[in-house]
């Protein structure tokens, strides 16, 4: 029992410390977003309806090295700052997914051929899940959205003119929205998340990814690995090595794609920050987009590559992963662990305050119109 | 015949010599190419250990450089047309190192923190290299 609940502290705390740095640049990022983007060109860019906008919000998310909880605050800023749906969802699948040393450490050790699958499911899934949840959801406000939204009179969702402000003073602004009020709000999120991940991870038995990923039984095993990566925080850099000793000791091509795609888009803090801002309809058309493209993904390459073993030249094996080490960056830790502290902080912040608004939440339900 | 006999003798004994040495070198050199990749898995070992009692990370990463600079000598003095069970002896390590770079990543206050998983794949690949070793050596 005290064993189960030391590794559910530690997983939690892991998720915290991995993700803490990503959450706090994202978050003063997000700031920034909501402060400045109207102005600039990139909401332009993100914002036209046809394909380019969604395909540059992909392209983007494949360029940044940040991972799916760190890219909650960037996602929701975006979408308060006026970006269209589809644009925001493939950004927040793209990002965490793909990058470029997950690319490059993949091609050094799974071999280029599964290195071709990741790329392309990584590129083209993050594009239709964006245009599955646009469609699907509608342009509905949640409660949280609109708690989140009205906050700076001239962010983006203002289309008056702001009085006039000096540049430190819009900076100002931006902190306090992103630190102030997006942090806390998703921070609560964020910290269930990670609290319920760490229980998952405790009741799931240790060897479940060897133990699937060499099933003998694939489209099980592919729904299962599926299922339990989107729940769980994997990080793609990390999984690559993982991924590939299983690959070599027999393992599904298709599973490990499977394995690396969902785990590294999604996980249980992300859905339920999602689900707060975007609601339930868009979160299940997300998941369950991901899952049955996924799946069908992992198939066709369990078609295409039956057998598949790595097939890598030594030398370049570790030259290639030296260049993906080169380009993957190391926080400091104290760094990250000021980050985690900070990220805790916001946790707290955001728990007090939903403890907080209990009265007024009861009041409304007990009043004779709500 | 019998006076020819005398005088081939000394030419056989050094081709004798030449040939002891040549074998004795041969040999030498095939010992020292396994016993740099036993070594190698020894030092491997180590650390896969080190991983699991929770080394300081810092001091953890260098190893797993100093340990992947050895495996690239290791690789290059091999040369470009290695047997494909050495080769497969050399990806397999190269895997072995790839989840020592993960043992790295993962730390927690300063120290090694990894998940069950890996570490329990850690364990997995020394197992797979000793065994390739041992194909090797055979």
């Amino acid at each position: 029992m005290s064993n189960a609940l030391v590794q559910m502290a530690s997983v939690s705390a892991g998720i915290v410390l991995e993700a803490g740095f990503w959450i706090v640049i994202s978050l003063l990022a997000g700031g920034m977003i909501h402060e400045f983007l109207p102005t600039a060109r990139l909401r332009a860019a993100m914002h036209r309806s046809g394909v380019f906008g969604v395909l540059g919000a992909v392209g983007l998310g494949a360029l940044l090295p940040i991972c799916s909880c760190g890219v909650i605050p960037l996602a929701v800023s975006f979408y308060l700052s006026g970006v269209r749906l589809a644009a925001v969802m493939a950004f927040a699948v793209a990002t965490p997914v793909i990058n470029p040393a997950a690319v490059i450490l993949s091609y050094a050790l799974l071999g280029p051929q599964l290195t071709l699958a990741y790329v392309v499911f990584g590129l083209v899934a993050p594009f239709l899940i964006g245009y599955f949840v646009e469609q699907g959801s509608g342009a509905r406000m949640t409660p949280v959205a609109a708690r989140l939204e009205p906050c700076c009179a001239s962010g983006a969702g203002s289309t008056a003119q702001p009085a006039r402000t000096s540049v430190a003073q819009r900076f100002w602004r931006a902190l306090r929205w992103g630190f102030g009020e997006l942090g806390p709000t998703l921070g609560l999120y964020i910290g269930a998340g990670a609290a319920l991940a760490g229980v998952l991870a405790a009741a799931l038995p240790s060897d479940w990814i060897s133990h699937y990923l060499g099933a003998s039984a694939p489209f099980t095993s592919l729904l299962i690995v599926a299922l339990f990566g989107a729940s769980l925080y994997v990080c793609a850099v990390a999984h690559i090595p993982l991924v590939a000793a299983l690959l070599a000791a027999g393992a599904g091509p298709g599973a490990a794609i499977v394995f690396l795609v969902t785990g590294a888009a999604t996980n249980l803090p992300e859905f339920i920050a999602l689900q707060r801002v975007f609601g339930t309809r868009a979160v299940l058309l997300y998941v369950g987009g991901l899952v049955g493209l996924s799946l069908l993904a992992g198939t066709f390459v369990n078609v295409w590559l039956a057998g598949y073993r790595p097939l890598v030249d030594p030398i370049r094996s570790l030259d290639w992963s030296d260049l993906a080490a080169r380009l993957t960056p190391v926080i400091p830790e104290p760094v990250a662990v000021a980050s985690a502290l900070a990220v805790t902080g916001l946790i707290a912040w955001g728990f007090a305050r939903w403890l907080w608004r209990i009265p007024s939440r009861l009041k409304t339900v007990h009043s004779p119109g709500g | 015949m019998s006076e020819a006999a005398p005088m081939r003798r000394p030419e056989q004994r050094w081709r004798l010599i030449a040939a002891v040495l040549l074998w004795l070198s041969t040999t030498a050199w095939a010992g020292g190419g396994v016993a740099a990749e036993s070594t190698w898995i020894e030092h491997a070992e180590g650390l896969v250990a080190a991983a699991k009692g929770h080394a300081d990370v810092a001091q953890f990463r260098q190893d797993v450089e100093t340990q992947r600079e050895r495996l690239r000598e290791i690789v290059r003095q091999e040369g470009p047309q290695p047997t494909p069970e050495r080769r497969q002896l050399h990806v397999s390590m190269i895997l072995l190192n790839a989840l020592l770079k993960s043992a790295s990543d993962c730390h927690q206050g300063g120290r090694v923190v990894c998940p069950a998983q890996l570490l329990r794949q850690l364990d997995e690949q020394v197992n797979v290299v000793q065994g390739q070793l041992r194909a090797v050596q055979g």
